[in-house]
């Protein structure tokens, strides 16, 4: 029997116009085509404030799930700019993305400058916010030569990602490890930009702090061992792993408690897991700032 | 008998020894006693309730659930198998593993695989009416945990965060609530809209294994007085957490850190006293 002949559909955009699908047209495809036109205001908006948001750490419009005629933007010139931009950049966001960043409002400092209410409203200084969790993790990997595991066990066949894919490599929220969810990284259940979640609480820090997850990583990571093992002198290798970790050299002072603390150690290479741990256990490590 | 005595010279139960006591009864605990004793606890409380006089000698005690273990199986294992097999229907359904035994329960009858739990039949609730018409593992789970359907604006946390979210106000200690072994499940977050605060604990660590270390609470090989002085080298190296002590965001992880720290005290740190 001969397949059926499809006939073409109608399908509704979600502003209520609607369009004839041919038999042979992926219909995401055409609402993708759709999300990106001038005519769709919505979209553009919304990723434009959310591009803000995850570099400046609050949106213009803020929160940035919470858009709506009684929740104006703090500065809406500067939303309105942005979104001409977008469109005038043919939604690129690479391009947008360098917008920002080469901004004035993207470089200063985070300590702040204003005790003002409205400093942070209006972007004042940088905001300090946790690495989020797939970037964090890919850190501490990178620092320590090590690997993790993301897996899926839905749907069956399991999901196993290549040991060499970074986290921030994975592209559906249900490949995931214990480590992604306890630092609340987004499950991605609904579009919300509020499922991901940054706060700290009590389990990261003993998980970071005491894990053997973490433990083990430090302890035989051959990232780690290339530094210690390198035959440098000791002030070189602190140097070393300073820029690794803190991408900067360390002060007088910090120069000054990790040698004592390498010549009290016993034995002695306790003290090459134990300075790194405690380098990323410092908020210098762990936030953005 | 219920006054709570404090004789001179005897301290309060120490906040080690209940933590360690907590803890116990929230994670440590697979071992096959103390399950069946947890679920005769639950089945008490809940005959208690239910039907006080099929109880002999508990007539009217009032005898409550203090924690609860959730065996989710993912729809692992077929309830034809185990808890609602249906001998009538002949090999082509029941396949090979069509043995039943009668339970302690006049009419009750359960898979073959069960002598001991069909000797205290009269001990549990077993539901056999419900179904939930949602063929995928994944679709289905968030069903069972959450109560909502799939695809809803939100995601809804699961039994377990809803129950910590209303427990913990009467819950004491730095043991969280909501403990899960060994890793969370699941496409789906587990706290849902509630926040991370009501994320389950996660173990890690092998509960199979000789002695079973919660991951984050005991750290192995790592000796008090070496726990002591990198600490010490923690804070001495926390250049930027000095010089932005006054940051609201670096207030809220430093007082994150200090519950941990209060936690693995209790496991690893000699107790001084209450």
């Amino acid at each position: 029997m001969p397949p059926a002949r499809i006939e073409p559909q109608i399908a509704v955009f979600p502003d209520g116009t609607t369009i004839t699908l041919a038999p042979n047209q992926d219909p995401r495809e055409v609402f993708a085509d759709w999300l990106i036109t001038p005519r769709n205001p919505w979209f553009t908006r919304s990723i434009v404030n959310r591009v803000w948001y995850w570099l400046l750490g609050r949106g213009i419009i803020h929160e940035p799930d919470d858009i709506r005629e009684d929740n104006p933007p703090s500065n809406s010139e500067l939303l309105a700019y942005l979104e001409q931009e977008l469109v005038a950049g043919g939604y690129d966001l690479k391009r947008f993305y360098r917008l920002i960043v080469s901004s004035n409002t993207y470089q200063p400092s985070s300590m702040p400058r204003f005790n003002d209410p409205r400093a942070e409203a209006n972007f004042a200084s940088y905001p300090l916010r946790r690495l989020d969790a797939e970037v964090l993790i890919d850190a501490i990997n990178k620092i320590t030569g090590t690997t993790d595991l993301y897996t899926s066990p839905i749907p069956e066949p399991f999901t196993y990602i290549p040991a060499d894919k970074p986290a921030i490599a994975i592209a559906d929220g249900s490949i995931t490890s214990p480590f992604l969810t306890l630092f609340g990284r987004s499950a991605r259940a609904t579009g919300m930009e509020n499922e991901r979640n940054n706060k700290p609480v009590p389990a990261q820090w003993l998980h970071m702090l005491n894990s053997s997850h973490i433990q083990r990583k430090l302890e035989q990571g051959p990232g780690l061992k290339a530094i210690f093992d390198s035959g440098r002198r000791p002030d070189e290798i602190v140097n070393v792993l300073y820029l690794t970790v803190l991408s900067r050299l360390p002060t007088h002072e910090e120069r000054k408690t990790v040698a004592e603390y390498m010549r009290s150690a016993r034995p002695r290479r306790n003290a090459a897991s134990d300075i790194p741990w405690a380098l990323i256990n410092s908020p210098e490590f762990l936030y953005r700032h | 008998m219920n006054t709570i005595h404090k004789s001179s010279g005897a301290t309060d139960t120490s906040r080690r020894e209940v933590i360690c006591r907590g803890f116990r009864s929230a994670a440590g605990l697979l071992t096959a006693d103390y399950l069946l004793a947890a679920d005769h606890l639950l089945a008490r409380g809940l005959a208690d309730q239910t039907r006080p006089d099929k109880v002999p000698g508990r007539v009217g005690a009032k005898v409550k659930a203090r924690s609860v273990i959730q065996v989710f199986l993912w729809g692992g294992m077929s309830y034809i198998d185990t808890w609602d097999p249906k001998p009538a229907a002949g090999y082509n359904y029941m396949g090979t593993l069509s043995a039943v035994i009668p339970t302690n329960v006049p009419g009750v009858q359960i898979g073959g695989l069960f002598p001991k739990l069909a000797e205290q039949a009269d001990k549990f609730s077993l539901i056999r009416g419900m179904t939930h018409r949602n063929n995928g593992h994944e679709t289905a789970a968030y069903l069972m945990q959450t109560g909502h359907t799939p695809g809803e604006r939100l995601a809804y946390p699961s039994v377990g965060a809803v129950f910590s979210l209303f427990k913990s106000p009467e819950h004491k200690g730095v043991i969280p609530p909501y403990v899960v072994l060994t890793r969370s499940h699941g496409r789906f977050s587990e706290e849902g809209f509630l926040g991370p605060r009501f994320t389950p604990f996660a173990t890690g660590g092998d509960p199979n294994a000789q002695r079973f270390e919660v991951e984050g609470v005991i750290a192995r090989g790592i000796t008090d007085d070496r726990q002591k002085a990198r600490r010490k080298l923690l804070t001495g190296l926390n250049t930027m957490g000095h010089a932005m002590a006054a940051r609201q965001e670096l207030a809220n992880t430093e007082e994150a850190k200090k519950q941990a720290y209060e936690a693995t005290a209790a496991f690893t740190w000699p107790a001084a006293g209450p």
